[in-house]
């Protein structure tokens, strides 16, 4: 489907809809082009290709809302579950918030640069393949050692129609692309019976245009080099010590405000920042933004879920809370305005701080530098934090040996309290970044 | 078997052009993933029923395999035209010769583990939304702390047809219910949150054996309780399991490396360990597809292999892995049953069904009474394991101290880490009160899937908690 066909068949979408009896009616259609190729061993291991497209509608009726989404996008299909959803939007109950945003807000932004590369569609399978095959070939030359769990090439164009029954009808397109190796290591530094221990990592690079793909040297280096320097990993001891959060910890940690700043959890009180707006939240070293208008990026886009025109907000702003995300039912719930955030964040990151990460590192006398998080313990709503973790020692202001199967855990509020220092560069590979940043203490749980 | 309907209308003979053009290039063997799915959710927070939706997806997953390797492609338009561009697609994993494809495709018989006589998916409206405003009155009414509660009532109906080269058809429909209330308390600037789901493949019936009304009550209790924790203290200690819930545990610790792709890439840390003891003798582990509703069974897998019970590991030595034909193949094995997907977008790999650790021995009582200090955990939130050595993190909702034998106080903020192959091989206590988990549980592993775990009341020596509080 083109765009002016995706434009069409939402227009008619919002006709029928509103001719079944709807007062109003939103129609999304969005459309995929994709390729995916993973390789290992030199062979090819998984390829795959799919077009897929997808209407989904959320009507409602005396306020009362309710949604269908399908592929199935047969003129037949799409009538009978319009006349379903009209049937289950009678059995929800009135919700006074409901409504579509106000028209001055709908809109779209000025052109946003660098989103859509149309050299998408001449590559051929086999250049890809091929790539996928270079960035395997430059792991494993790196180190014998060296088992590859598999690199990747993908590649995909998308494209996304919105309109409503206020007359809202636009779309855009972008493409995306990305290269992933992963890779393991035997590991026997560890003694006894019960071990065939391996070390294992990642590394990728995505980008809206092929161009902006990191080399995949460099891709390949930095993977080899995040598996090679687990091994002999060791559990610390039970203690309290500064920690830094690398880049992509520090970005795991980032997604989680994210999360927190989010308009559904501030209004079902599901987060640590309710209540929070005009408050210190934060060391003054922190400012957090959320930009839908960065050229090139992953999460731009000129307008919102709901069609509300694309902003830039500042969320934290040298550590005091300025704004939640919201859409406008969520704004209404809060009595606030939306901010353009409605399907959630774009382009969320911490503002980089003056300080290299040889100079953090160099800072701390005994500490620990954190280079993995996992498990879902990083619960927002609480604010408590909990999360098993891996990452290197430091003594002396150097790092010194690897460590694992530990914990680290604070409040979000403690830890944004005591963030003391922040790296001067930033990394984008997703919709978050942020920079490393130390932290003052932190609880560490190993043995 | 609720009715198959058959949603794909595709003749035989259009079946043998797609499977034709998928074989044309020489791969091993092939199949077709025929998939319709209606899927319901309606959620209420905030005192209203805000929420409905409803999502239909049909589409075809044409998968070939040559060796190690697989090539896919889909299609959502089931012309014979779109499918046969997908075949040629997939077909390209392989680059020499053809084979011919059977002109007639063997319908095969299998048991059903999910037989219904009604589907949620097929309740009046009505009857829904009653089910969930009795769970929300329940924990709305439980106590003045709570101050938000939302309930979620989620069902689907999955009809299947796959078509393999080697000329088998196989039909299932596959049903789903699952209810989930999530409950807020406050207090004095703390905010808890508890959480009560459950359901499986299983129809409305589901609600007479645990009401709307429990699940409402259990999660407004666990916030409360919440409330009156204390934080976790930090270090090694005794971990005792509550029976059901707690094979997340196992799940992550020892199921995810059992699976047979990493076996087979070399990257888990079981490669190459069959008949090694890997865990203490009291412990058997098992991965069973055939549990009756369990939300983690299945007829058949998604690549149409009939699922059974699978010993992964029996009194503490290393028996086998979960296979799918890849890996079967490759290991000169026989598939398990194992091969899931997430949906026809997505190629099958090996995944858990319903995994547990059988039964035991010992009274539970005898468990507590052995322990001085320790850390009770009666249920969970989720884990993480790292395949490449079985590191793993496991994060506990509900949670008490235990001292000289008995439960204290509640415990909130903590993490456990450990190593699967060195927690499995700390077992001290198998108790004698096995259960199977509610219906909760989805496992992620780039798709996601529905799962099942079970297990006894378990003493293991020493884990790392991560809590807070330095003692």
């Amino acid at each position: 489907m083109n765009m002016d066909e995706m434009k069409t068949l939402a227009m008619k979408a919002i006709k029928t809809t509103i001719g079944e009896g709807a007062d109003t009616a939103e129609v999304t259609v969005s459309g995929q082009d994709r390729f995916s190729v993973t390789v290992r061993n030199e062979r090819t291991d998984n390829l795959t290709e799919s077009v897929s497209s997808r209407i989904s509608i959320t009507l409602s009726a005396g306020k009362k809302k309710a949604s269908i989404t399908t592929s199935d996008l047969s003129p037949e299909n799409i009538r009978k579950m319009i006349v379903e959803a009209v049937e289950l939007s009678s059995v929800m109950d009135r919700d006074e918030y409901f409504d579509l945003p106000d028209q001055e807000e709908t809109g779209v932004a000025d052109e946003i640069k660098g989103l859509f590369d149309p050299e998408t569609v001449g590559i051929p399978a086999d250049e890809k393949i091929s790539i996928a095959l270079a960035l395997e070939r430059a792991a494993c030359g790196l180190d014998t050692r060296i088992i590859s769990d598999g690199a990747s090439f993908s590649s995909g164009m998308y494209s996304l129609v919105f309109a409503n029954s206020s007359g809202f009808c636009e779309g855009y397109e972008q493409t995306g692309f990305s290269t992933d190796i992963s890779c393991a290591v035997e590991d026997t530094a560890r003694k006894g019976k019960n071990t065939a221990r391996k070390q294992s990592s990642f590394w990728f690079s995505t980008s809206c245009d092929r161009a902006g793909l990191d080399p995949i040297e460099n891709t390949a280096s930095i993977a080899v080099n995040r598996t090679l320097r687990k091994l002999g990993a060791v559990k610390p001891k039970t203690c309290s010590v500064p920690v830094i959060f690398d880049q992509v910890t520090a970005r795991k940690f980032l997604g989680c405000i994210a999360s927190a700043v989010n308009g559904g959890n501030i209004y079902k009180r599901a987060s640590f920042l309710a209540d929070m707006i005009g408050k210190e939240i934060s060391s003054p070293l922190v400012t957090i933004i959320d930009d839908p208008l960065m050229p090139g990026r992953l999460g731009s886009r000129p307008f919102d879920a709901e069609g509300v025109r694309s902003r830039k907000n500042t969320v934290v702003e040298n550590g005091v809370l300025t704004s939640y995300l919201l859409s406008s039912y969520q704004a209404r719930k809060l009595s606030m305005k939306t901010t353009g955030s409605s399907g959630g964040i774009s382009n969320f990151y911490m503002v980089p701080g003056s300080h290299t990460l040889d100079e953090i590192i160099s800072s701390i006398d005994e500490g620990l530098f954190i280079t993995a998080l996992s498990g879902p313990g990083a619960n927002w709503s609480s604010g408590d934090f909990s999360q098993g973790a891996q990452g290197i020692w430091i003594s002396g202001g150097k790092l010194t040996h690897p460590v694992t199967e530990f914990t680290v855990a604070g409040t979000f509020s403690e830890m944004l309290s005591k963030i003391s220092m922040v790296e001067d560069s930033l990394d984008w590979k997703s919709t978050v970044a942020s920079p490393a940043f130390k932290i003052d203490r932190m609880t560490i749980s190993g043995s | 078997m609720p009715d198959y309907i058959d949603h794909f209308g595709i003749s035989d003979e259009d079946i043998e052009k797609v499977v034709s053009t998928a074989l044309s290039r020489g791969c091993d063997f092939s199949d077709l993933f025929f998939e319709h799915s209606i899927e319901n959710i309606i959620t209420m927070e905030e005192g209203i029923v805000k929420e409905g939706l409803k999502a239909v997806s049909l589409g075809v997953g044409i998968r070939c395999v040559k060796g190690e390797g697989t090539g896919y492609a889909y299609t959502e338009e089931l012309s014979l035209e779109k499918m046969r561009k997908a075949a040629l697609t997939a077909a390209a994993i392989a680059d020499s010769g053809s084979a011919p494809a059977p002109a007639s495709y063997r319908e095969i018989e299998h048991s059903n583990y999910y037989p219904l006589d009604r589907l949620t998916t097929d309740e009046p409206l009505g009857r829904k939304t009653g089910w969930i405003e009795q769970a929300e009155k329940a924990a709305r009414d439980s106590d003045p702390s709570i101050v938000k509660v939302s309930v979620t009532l989620a069902d689907s109906l999955r009809t299947v047809r796959l078509i393999t080269s080697d000329g088998r058809s196989l039909r299932d429909v596959r049903p789903m219910t699952r209810i989930s209330v999530s409950a807020i308390g406050e207090r004095n600037g703390n905010r808890q949150v508890g959480i009560s789901s459950g359901g499986g493949r299983i129809g409305p019936g589901y609600f007479a054996e645990k009401t709307p009304a429990e699940h409402g009550s259990e999660a407004a209790r666990q916030a409360l309780l919440l409330l009156e924790a204390i934080d976790a203290p930090a270090g090694q200690m005794e971990i005792i399991l509550a029976p059901a819930e707690s094979g997340i545990l196992l799940h992550e610790s020892v199921g995810h490396p059992l699976e047979a792709d990493f076996i087979r890439k070399k990257t888990s840390a079981y490669t190459g360990r069959v008949g090694d003891k890997v865990a203490s003798e009291l412990v058997t582990v098992i991965d069973d597809g055939t549990i009756m509703h369990d939300r983690g069974s299945l007829n058949f897998d998604d690549e149409g292999v009939l699922t059974e019970p699978t010993v992964l590991i029996e009194n503490g030595i290393l028996k086998g892995f979960m296979q799918d034909r890849i890996s079967a193949s490759f290991f000169a094995t026989s598939p398990t049953g194992n091969g899931r997907r997430e949906s026809y977008r997505y190629p099958p790999m090996p995944r858990m069904t319903v995994t547990y650790l059988a039964n035991g021995e010992t009274d539970p009582g005898e468990i507590f009474s052995s322990t001085k200090k320790g850390i009770y955990c009666k249920s969970f939130k989720g884990g993480q394991v790292d395949i490449s050595n079985g590191d793993f993190v496991f994060v506990p909702i509900e949670a008490y101290l235990v001292e000289n034998g008995k439960i204290t106080v509640p415990v909130k903020n903590l993490t456990l880490t450990g190593n699967g192959p060195e927690v499995l091989s700390r077992v001290t206590h198998v108790g004698n009160d096995f259960a199977f988990s509610d219906g909760r549980w989805t496992c992620g592993k780039g798709q996601s899937v529905p799962v099942g775990v079970g297990l006894p009341t378990i003493k293991i020596s020493g884990i790392t908690v991560g809590g807070s509080e330095l003692g």
